[in-house]
């Protein structure tokens, strides 16, 4: 027997339906402005365009992992499956979004900084924040599909958000010796 | 204060008795420095270099393989769930597991140093309370969100994987605070120098005592 949150959030709903083609429209409008409306930047060149879709990626894959935080409260509290289903899409939203941000981050920053990774606060911070979730992940599917994965993930939820600014503010301090070597040498040149 | 007292006690017996946990993690961080002396040849220089870095993945490694032991055992013999069954808040449950995986780390810990000063020269005397101080801080953090996160990976498939990948990226705080601690200390640097670190350290232990203290009911509860 289907759940009442699972009769309203199926692929059939009109809400569903609507935010679905909405988003569709909006995705090739912005597209359409990428390509066209922006200029095009006159150090980095064409490839500073990615950071149309680098920005708002990491922008949406924070959100969602704000929303898996806030969800994994709810649900510890409430014992409500919805908010477990909640968290657990969201996560999955996070990471794709997060793998966007790390994989058109090494493509902008070939040409402009030359070389493809640097250990940058906060590169790093989302190379580890994408850890974090990805065990999430693999929890869920280890775990399986019972009460127990629900309560786990909860506590990984909380637990991985509550670490990040840690992880931000310890990355940050740890590149701050270096970042001087990389004022010296210039941007382009590291 | 006294159930806590009496699980970490038994977790203590059951260990000393058996020594598994211990010997394991001591003979782990060994091969764990042999093999990183192979592995990377060190010069004098490139020691001093490996030296902080070196020391707490090795912590960290064999720390692993206790917080592993640590609730497999309750597991096996569903001994978890008489202690669950007694009338005792799941808080002080996780005070007492903590407490124990603490020591036993500490144990190894202090087991292993010495080979530090044997294959890497790291100046363990000229600083040594403040390396023993450091060492507690950093295991305190580990071990805190190590004994909640092992109660989570006993209960699902691929436990001993689980764990590290559970636990690696989410320490990674405690990682960078605890080598530059310990680096800025061998090299003699004055406290001021790493107080940011130090600081870290204390916040990051305090925040993963209390929260997983609170949450650590509804890892267990059935």
């Amino acid at each position: 027997m289907k759940s009442q949150y699972e009769q309203v959030f199926t692929k059939d709903h009109l809400g569903v339906k609507i935010l679905g083609y909405a988003l569709l429209f909006l995705m090739f409008f912005s597209f359409l402005l990428i390509a066209w409306y922006a200029p095009v930047e006159r150090t980095m060149g064409l490839v500073q365009k990615i950071f149309y879709y680098h920005v708002p990626s990491a922008w949406v894959a924070f959100l969602a992992f704000g929303v898996v935080f806030v969800c994994s409260i709810l649900y510890l509290t409430s014992k409500d499956k919805k908010w477990d289903v909640f968290a657990a899409s969201s996560v999955e939203i996070g990471v794709v979004f997060v793998l966007i941000v790390l994989i058109t981050g090494p493509i902008w920053a070939r040409p402009v900084w030359e070389v493809w990774w640097t250990w940058e606060p906060r590169l790093t911070t989302t190379l580890i924040l994408f850890l974090i979730y990805v065990a999430y992940l693999l929890l869920r599917y280890f775990g399986g599909k019972n009460e127990q994965t629900a309560k786990f993930s909860a506590v990984l939820g909380i637990i991985g958000f509550i670490d990040v600014p840690l992880v931000y503010l310890s990355i940050n301090w740890w590149r701050r010796k270096h970042r001087r070597i990389l004022r010296v040498s210039g941007w382009s040149r590291r | 204060m006294k159930q806590i007292f009496t699980i970490l006690w038994k977790d203590l017996l059951v260990e000393l008795k058996s020594k598994e946990s211990l010997l394991s993690m001591f003979t782990f961080g060994l091969l764990i420095l042999v093999i990183f002396n192979f592995a990377i040849e060190p010069t004098p220089a490139i020691k001093r270099a490996i030296t902080p870095g070196l020391l707490w993945v090795t912590f960290l490694f064999s720390g692993v393989l206790g917080l592993n032991r640590s609730f497999a055992l309750e597991k096996e013999n569903m001994a978890i769930q008489g202690m669950l069954l007694a009338p005792v808040d799941r808080g002080l449950i996780y005070f007492g597991k903590f407490g124990a995986n603490l020591i036993i780390l500490l144990i190894a810990e202090i087991l292993t140093l010495p080979f530090f000063l044997l294959f890497l020269n790291m100046p363990l005397f000229q600083h040594f309370w403040w390396i023993i101080g450091i060492i507690l801080l950093g295991t305190i953090g580990f071990v805190a969100v190590g004994t909640l996160f092992s109660a989570m990976a006993t209960n699902v498939k691929m436990s001993e994987v689980m764990l590290p990948l559970l636990l690696f990226p989410v320490s990674t705080p405690i990682l960078l605070a605890a080598v530059a601690c310990i680096r800025d200390v061998i090299a003699g640097e004055p406290f001021a120098t790493y107080q940011n670190w130090f600081f870290l350290l204390v916040g990051f232990d305090m925040i993963f005592i209390v929260v997983p203290s609170l949450i650590f009911e509804y890892v267990v509860e059935e």
